[in-house]
């Protein structure tokens, strides 16, 4: 009985931090009424350095407008692979795009920054309109952007 | 029944003549061939015409954007909306779309490993 308490100890000892190092986070982005087509949004990590870290989320799949997303395009080398597997459509004026990620717990208050860039056709580019470090305490607080995004907030 | 009767055959030659004259069944009417061309060369022609057809389809079929292009690494530029007027040239890569079927992200040390993202736009 006691080795198999202890052994019952043993693995609930190494399973428990897996767990508690996946960290569901909502990214919730309200854009403004631009006045023109679906926007383009590049969600990216940088480290502490502002070095390029990885892409968190691509919303719009046409590779020809990538391009207009500056800062992500320049961090990335345009390298569309980044963007496998976590690309999805455009966003309309005025919509909400809401998106739930696994993300590690490393991210988070560790000096890491999200970086949102956006795009519109035939409109301005906006690179890196939102940018916000990851943080506990920044969770929950909504940040204006610049051009078309309205506002954006991280919860966990 | 007198008056009738002429009216029938008149009604039946008419008809006769209208069937007869339509261009479909013309077509279908034993011509003369004035090339001397046998019926074995008829039919040679057509069996030509009809791999020819089938030679067309099979290329319809791969060029056409449906699987054999979705498996494909990368496409020709200009081969679908997505890249129209890219004008680079060369192979365009598609990433991966996410449209709220199950589908990995990379792994890039940021997510963790087995998770899907989930996506709304209202």
């Amino acid at each position: 009985m006691k080795k198999l308490l202890a052994t019952l100890a043993l693995t609930t000892a190494l399973t428990m931090p897996g767990f508690a190092m996946a960290k569901p986070v909502t990214f919730t982005t309200q854009l403004n009424s631009y006045g023109g087509n679906n926007a383009f949004l590049a969600f990216y990590v940088t480290d502490a350095s502002g070095a390029y870290k990885g892409s968190l989320w691509m919303a719009g799949g046409r590779t020809r407008y990538y391009r207009h997303l500056s800062d992500w395009d320049q961090a990335t080398g345009g390298d569309v692979s980044q963007v496998d597997g976590i690309t999805g459509a455009s966003v309309g004026q005025g919509q909400q795009l809401s998106i739930t990620l696994d993300l590690k717990d490393a991210l988070f208050d560790a000096g890491y920054q999200l970086h949102i860039d956006a795009a519109v056709e035939d409109m301005r580019d906006s690179p890196s309109e939102i940018v916000v470090p990851l943080t506990a305490t920044g969770a929950g607080q909504d940040v204006a952007g610049k051009r078309y995004i309205a506002t954006f907030r991280y919860d966990m | 029944m007198k008056l009738a009767f002429p009216f029938l055959t008149l009604g039946s030659a008419f008809g006769a003549l209208m069937v007869f004259a339509a261009p479909g069944v013309a077509n279908t009417m034993p011509q003369a061939d004035p090339a001397g061309q046998s019926a074995e060369a008829q039919l040679h022609d057509l069996a030509q015409l009809l791999q020819f057809a089938e030679a067309e389809g099979e290329d319809d079929d791969e060029g056409a954007g449906d699987d054999d292009e979705d498996n494909a690494p990368c496409l020709k530029a200009g081969g679908d909306d997505d890249d129209e007027g890219e004008g680079e040239g060369g192979c365009v890569v598609i990433p991966k779309m996410n449209n709220g079927a199950p589908v990995a992200p990379p792994d890039n040390g940021l997510f963790e490993s087995g998770s899907t993202p989930q996506v709304k736009v209202d």
